[in-house]
């Protein structure tokens, strides 16, 4: 029979989700389905974010994902323009900050984000 | 204090509460780049922007909803509102997860109405349920019977003792 604590199966747990979902004031009765979809909408959507964040890491020679390579795979994906208040304040890719090797000097992404 | 915003009215604490669970998360990117070391600062701006993301579809779904009318919002005002958003790539895993849901949600129905789990035989269940309603029915007669008997009483009563105190009358 089905685990009781986890009928769908889902990674996020919808509970909380709803409950994000209703801090909106705005935001009334929602089907039971609703915040199982969400949930795996929300997995496939960290799974993108953090892969294109990961693409930038690579792209710099960083070893560590930085929140800067986050905010750079945001601006460069028009869909994500619902974050860029969120990532305001966070400093963007600079140059010098961790080794370069070969000198790309003309890392579109960087241009991307300096535009 | 003056913040005008919905959310700048709560305490800051219950805000930071308010995210999908860290572990869950954390077990994600474990899974997803398991070689590569993640800030602690991206993680946590990773789950502000999960937060934002399930505003940000939970809006666009919000209005579907009023436009159609309707008060609850349901599966397809999701799908909608992933289309709507340029998410058109999640429509065909979220129709997945919604037809397992309905499927859960049938089998749930399925089980309280088969009694299964009450490890009672259907006909012994049936049974106890005429020797209720035949005691009730007796029941019923014995009340009736009384309540004849008492009305007829009342009436003897009535008939000779017009000053006689009428409810007790012995």
């Amino acid at each position: 029979m089905v685990n009781k604590r986890k009928k769908y199966n889902a990674r996020f747990a919808p509970a909380r989700i709803k409950k994000i979902m209703q801090k909106d004031e705005e935001i009334g009765k929602v089907a039971a389905a609703v915040p199982v979809i969400i949930s795996r909408a929300l997995e496939l959507f960290v799974q993108s974010l953090v892969r294109k964040a990961e693409a930038v890491t690579r792209s710099r020679n960083a070893r560590t994902l930085t929140p800067a390579h986050l905010k750079a795979s945001i601006l460069a994906d028009p869909r994500l323009r619902f974050l860029r208040e969120t990532v305001a304040n966070i400093p963007d890719v600079t140059q010098e900050e961790e080794g370069e090797s070969s000198g790309s000097t003309h890392n579109p992404l960087q241009a991307a984000v300096a535009a | 204090m003056e913040m005008p915003s919905a959310s700048g009215a709560s305490s800051n604490s219950e805000e930071d509460d308010l995210t999908i669970p860290r572990a869950a998360m954390n077990k994600m990117l474990k899974e997803l780049l398991p070689n590569v070391r993640i800030a602690n600062e991206s993680r946590e701006l990773v789950l502000m922007c999960c937060t934002e993301f399930i505003h940000h579809i939970a809006t666009q779904a919000n209005s579907v909803c009023n436009s159609n009318q309707k008060k609850t919002i349901n599966a397809e005002h999701i799908l909608t509102a992933l289309d709507d958003l340029g998410f058109s790539e999640y429509r065909e895993d979220a129709q997945r997860v919604f037809a397992d849901c309905k499927e859960v949600a049938a089998k749930r129905r399925k089980q309280s109405t088969r009694l299964e789990h009450l490890g009672v035989p259907e006909e012994e269940l049936l049974r106890q349920q005429q020797e209720l309603f035949a005691r009730a029915r007796q029941e019923q007669a014995e009340q009736a019977q009384q309540d004849w008997v008492h009305m007829q009483q009342a009436a003897v009563a009535a008939l000779p003792a017009v000053n006689d105190s009428d409810d007790d009358d012995y």
